[in-house]
């Protein structure tokens, strides 16, 4: 069975559903409407270069090429969300790279090597969609619990002086902060394999059926997913706040404020 | 006056700072063992910041600080603080976890804070299966203040500790200290401390002298 393409015509009779957000929201005076076109557009764009690059990608079917790309996509991702976090871009940017490429290399060449079982590990059509999707999955919770935890250490600071001056090893007087903010990355992986399958059915899963995968193939595929975003993030997290406490805090273990917050924040 | 190798603590004009800018007055004071200080001073002169200071919380910007004769240095600091217990202004933990695991967890299997010891500060055992978030201030700060006894250590710092405490029980508190064989200093706004006599006040302003 083979999906059938979509015409341009077809994309063209899907995008008049936008009519129905367009009229509510003029309605409404909502005033998002430039917004929503902007976003349809650069959402059109993009995944048609998206789809260029990865035909070429698939094409080439270079492992060096292809770890590049990855590379490109992780400084990128890890940028972006740098500059809306209240974390100072300088001091971040290489550990959230590093934390993230590693976590994220590694978990793929492990899938691909022992759970798909590819003959070529470095196969730019796994190694390519697999890294992209938990690259995608890990980084918003990478960030957000980075500075939740830099956040938590600078405002209860008393907290953390008065583990660190009852003797408390560095280690110890940050366990509580890193326990707090790793729960917090984790909750949401958490509620999603809870109720997957009940609420909702993924999009991945639900592309790969239209796809005209069989379902029993898609949702192993799905619980693989899962898995590797889950066990990616919590590696990620754990590696990013690892390779950024060196760089966060001085000698005696003060937090470096001005290092660590863009300038006027938090 | 104590010989100044024998002392704990000496600061010479010591001025502590964030790394950047100064944050306190100049200060001198020498801590022996088994001593009781009250560091006083208008408020605002940075008495909580010589406090922090003299953990390596803040770095020192001008002046002498010396723990047991020598230079504070990183190492010197680190170990300083094994031998200190430190109770803090606030102790917002914001954290969720049960009394009972926080104080087992903080004392590390050394020490133990017995029912007697709660009694002392006026807290029944129920308080010990509540959590953390769930009990006052004042509740933290008299558990903070059991903590700061039971570890036993050579140096108690004091911050405003008995700030949220009714008329007795601060009294029994700062007699509890008087008592301690360990050198003892405290910064505090409760005229109690002074009347109480056995600390020996250390005052310092605004204007270097």
């Amino acid at each position: 069975m083979n999906t059938p393409d979509l015409s341009w015509e077809s994309l063209g009779v899907c995008a008049l559903l936008l009519l129905i957000p367009l009229g509510i929201m003029a309605r409404l005076q909502l005033g998002l409407w430039k917004e929503l076109l902007l976003a349809v557009c650069r959402m059109s764009i993009q995944l048609f270069l998206a789809g260029l690059y990865l035909s070429y990608l698939f094409q080439w079917n270079h492992p060096g090429l292809s770890v590049a790309w990855l590379g490109v996509m992780t400084l990128a991702a890890s940028g972006s969300v740098l500059h809306n976090s209240a974390l100072r871009w300088t001091t971040f940017i290489v550990p959230a790279f590093a934390a993230l490429g590693l976590a994220t290399l590694g978990i793929v060449l492990y899938l691909n090597a022992w759970v798909v079982r590819l003959d070529d590990l470095f196969e730019a059509r796994y190694l390519v969609v697999l890294g992209g999707m938990l690259l995608g999955n890990c980084l918003s919770a990478n960030i957000i619990s980075a500075s939740r935890f830099y956040r938590a250490v600078h405002e209860r600071r008393e907290a953390y002086e008065w583990a660190l001056g009852n003797g408390a090893s560095q280690t110890k007087a940050l366990r509580p902060f890193v326990q707090e903010s790793l729960t917090a990355a984790l909750r949401p992986g958490l509620a999603a394999m809870m109720t997957m399958g009940l609420v909702s059915l993924p999009g991945m899963m639900t592309g790969q059926m239209l796809g005209g995968s069989d379902p029993s193939v898609a949702i192993k595929y799905q619980i693989v997913i899962m898995i590797a975003i889950f066990a990616c993030t919590s590696l990620s997290i754990s590696l990013f706040l690892l390779f950024t406490r060196r760089l966060c805090f001085d000698a005696l273990g003060n937090l470096r404020v001005r290092a660590v917050f863009k300038k006027g924040r938090p | 006056m104590v010989n100044q190798s024998e002392a704990l603590v000496v600061l010479r004009e010591a001025v502590f700072g964030d790394g950047e800018k100064a944050i306190t007055a100049p200060v001198s004071l020498t801590l022996a063992p088994g001593d009781k200080v009250l560091l006083s001073g208008p408020s605002g002169c940075g008495k909580t910041s010589v406090l922090r200071g003299m953990l390596g919380f803040l770095s020192l910007h001008a002046g002498v600080f010396l723990l047991d004769g020598t230079p504070a240095t990183v190492s010197a600091i680190w170990q300083w603080r094994q031998r200190v217990a430190y109770v803090p202004q606030e102790l917002d933990l914001g954290r969720s976890c049960q009394v009972n695991a926080w104080l087992n967890e903080s004392l590390g299997g050394v020490a133990e804070v017995h029912e007697s010891d709660l009694h002392r500060v006026e807290l029944g055992p129920a308080i010990l299966t509540k959590s953390l978030d769930e009990i006052s201030r004042g509740e933290r700060q008299r558990l903070a203040i059991l903590l700061a006894l039971a570890q036993r250590r050579e140096v108690v710092i004091l911050d405003e500790v008995t700030s949220a405490l009714n008329e007795t029980l601060c009294n029994r508190v700062i007699d509890w200290f008087a008592q301690q064989e360990a050198c003892v200093i405290a910064v505090s706004h409760d005229a109690a401390w002074q009347r109480h006599g056995s600390f020996r006040a250390v005052t310092f302003t605004n204007q270097p002298s």
